[in-house]
């Protein structure tokens, strides 16, 4: 889509700092909240796509249990996980030789599902396996849900099954902005005019993915050039910097 | 530093158990996620197609007539089609008065798909064939100003149609306006994507992709307006007129048989051509089109020309003297 100004990812996508904090700690509050009434917060999803949803406890003899058994996890410790499974996002994407158009829509899909969710309440390893599955089918790389479960050694029903959460989670706001092949040119670019094409220097264009030091917000409340330039800039800086050693070396 | 390492890689693993945790329980059924009332209530079956039915429906809120289109999911074991996924996505971003509007979509079971949305009164299709199609020069006009409005508008947006026809244009009667629909087979576009060619229904359908290019552009979607056109003023598709085998004969028969002089790249695209059909001379637009204004014909023979490349853009056929006169619109 041409026009960013229009889309839904500019007008309901992009939050503040503040924001943002304010979403997560409403998903982790509310996860918090089951934990103690039912003892477990993690939502299944059947093969009809019908979630089932923790038992409230029967006893206070089971709660006692469950409790002393089960800590929630802080709003910290959930981004920690979300961004593990970020990561490992990236190297599905490295077994399947996907573009990097599909990598960053399902990357923006996992970080928007997780705004409405706790990864206390859906498993982040389904999630982030459907979200690579939903990318496919909206940039009409079409891979079978088989062969995307084979390729990673997983049961690809379990794909299927959370393929309808995710979509509605998302507010079927599919189509989402990276300029990733324009910032793809201007890497190469870079790279030529500072250390020259046969120079061992080479910028990942994963680690601009996954957005750097702050991961978790920057593709949320930064439009999505913004966050490449700011990126992109980092690593030139460290670059220029690398070529001046070079010089004061030789 | 290694030990640092695997403190570190210990913590997380506990963080891990610690989510693993959290899913250890007793569990009771809970509805399908969107399974819940889908706020219509169902007054009659308005259409039936290949992808399932659309339902005449009251919106139990409002009070509003709405349109459900209720699509079975046929092959389960790729989840939800990809054909719905891309309508809904791309209705989601299209804003246009021309434009049908997407209200919601829901579940029922594990069947059906429904996608709620605005209702009109009738499709072009049925205008044409039950309301002796639109005799006056106005209607035409002003139809036709609005199909390439919302055309012009997907195209801004790098969207392609892909299957425009009289059946996916809808009418709001009392208006008299004009609103596309079934984005089922529309995409986005770009410079370097190599598109299917099995789309669009064979009447409308552009010659580029009945000649196999997978390489196509905006160009197709301004080849069905153009057959829509010719239709809403002869009264019945352009193509079903000339009496031949195949479109790609009948189109060649109306237009002539391409060249490379006429058409670069064609021998390229269709290297068998010679075999394929006999040489025929043009027998032009006017010969079927009878009761079109000049400049109308004009603009027709613009959107009707064989190389995609020469084809007029729906953005310049908006400027075109046909539309001079489009104060009423």
């Amino acid at each position: 889509m041409a026009d960013f100004q229009t889309s839904t990812h500019r007008a309901k996508w992009i939050f503040s700092p503040q924001q943002l904090v304010e979403k997560y700690r409403a998903a982790n509050q509310r996860a918090k909240q089951i934990l103690e009434k039912c003892g477990a917060t993690l939502m299944e999803v059947d093969v009809n796509g019908s979630l089932s949803y923790p038992e409230p406890h029967m006893t206070a003899k089971d709660s006692a249990e469950k409790h002393y058994r089960t800590k929630p996890l802080s709003i910290e410790e959930e981004q920690c996980i979300k961004v593990f499974y970020e990561n490992k996002l990236q190297e599905v994407y490295n077994n399947f030789r996907f573009p990097h158009k599909i990598q960053a829509t399902a990357l923006i899909y996992f970080k928007r599902f997780y705004l409405q969710w706790s990864v206390m309440e859906h498993q982040p390893k389904h999630i982030m396996l459907t979200c690579v599955y939903a990318a496919c089918k909206i940039e009409e790389n079409h891979v079978s849900a088989e062969e995307l479960g084979k390729g990673i050694s997983q049961d690809h029903q379990m794909i299927l099954n959370n393929e309808m959460i995710v979509y509605q989670s998302l507010e079927f706001d599919l189509i989402v902005y990276a300029p990733y092949r324009s910032v793809e040119g201007f890497i190469n670019d870079v790279e030529v005019c500072l250390v020259g094409p046969d120079a061992a220097v080479k910028l990942c264009l994963g680690d601009l993915l996954v957005m750097g030091s702050n991961p978790e917000t920057a593709s949320l409340h930064m439009q999505g050039n913004s966050v490449m330039l700011v990126m992109t800039s980092l690593k030139c800086s460290r670059l220029c910097k690398r070529q001046q050693d070079l010089k004061l070396i030789k | 530093m290694w030990n640092e390492e695997s403190d570190w890689i210990g913590s997380f693993d506990a963080l891990l158990a610690r989510l693993a945790e959290c899913s250890m329980c007793s569990r009771r059924s809970g509805e399908r996620p969107g399974a819940a009332q889908m706020d219509v209530k169902i007054l009659d079956v308005a259409a039936e197609g290949g992808y399932g039915r659309v339902f005449r429906c009251l919106d139990v809120h409002t009070g509003a007539l709405v349109a459900m289109k209720q699509i079975t999911m046929v092959r389960l074991s790729q989840g939800i089609p990809a054909q719905i996924i891309r309508e809904v996505s791309l209705l989601r971003e299209l804003h246009h008065a021309n434009i049908v509007k997407l209200l919601r979509v829901g579940f029922t079971e594990n069947r059906y798909v429904n996608l709620v949305f605005e209702h009109l009164d009738y499709d072009l299709h049925q205008f044409i064939v039950n309301r002796g199609y639109p005799k006056d020069a106005t209607t035409v006009k002003s139809f036709m100003f609005q199909i390439l409005s919302a055309v012009a508008y997907c195209h801004s947006r790098k969207v392609l149609h892909r299957d425009l026809k009289p059946s996916n244009v809808l009418i709001n009667h009392s208006k008299r306006l004009i609103k596309l629909a079934d984005f089922g087979l529309a995409r986005e576009f770009a410079d370097d994507f190599l598109y299917t060619e099995k789309l669009g229904t064979s009447w409308y359908r552009a010659p580029e992709i009945l000649c196999h290019s997978r390489q196509y552009s905006t160009q197709v979607d301004l080849w069905s307006v153009g057959c829509i056109f010719a239709e809403m003023v002869i009264g019945q598709p352009l193509f079903q007129v000339i009496n031949c085998r195949d479109e790609l004969e009948g189109i060649f028969k109306l237009l002539g048989t391409p060249t490379e002089e006429t058409w670069p790249g064609i021998t390229k695209l269709m290297p068998n051509l010679h075999i394929y059909c006999s040489k025929f001379d043009p027998l032009g637009l006017e010969t079927f089109v009878t009761d079109l204004e000049p400049s109308g014909l004009n603009l027709l023979s613009m959107m009707l020309c064989l190389d995609p490349s020469k084809r007029i853009s729906a953005e310049a056929s908006l400027k075109h003297a046909y539309f001079t006169d489009v104060n009423w619109i």
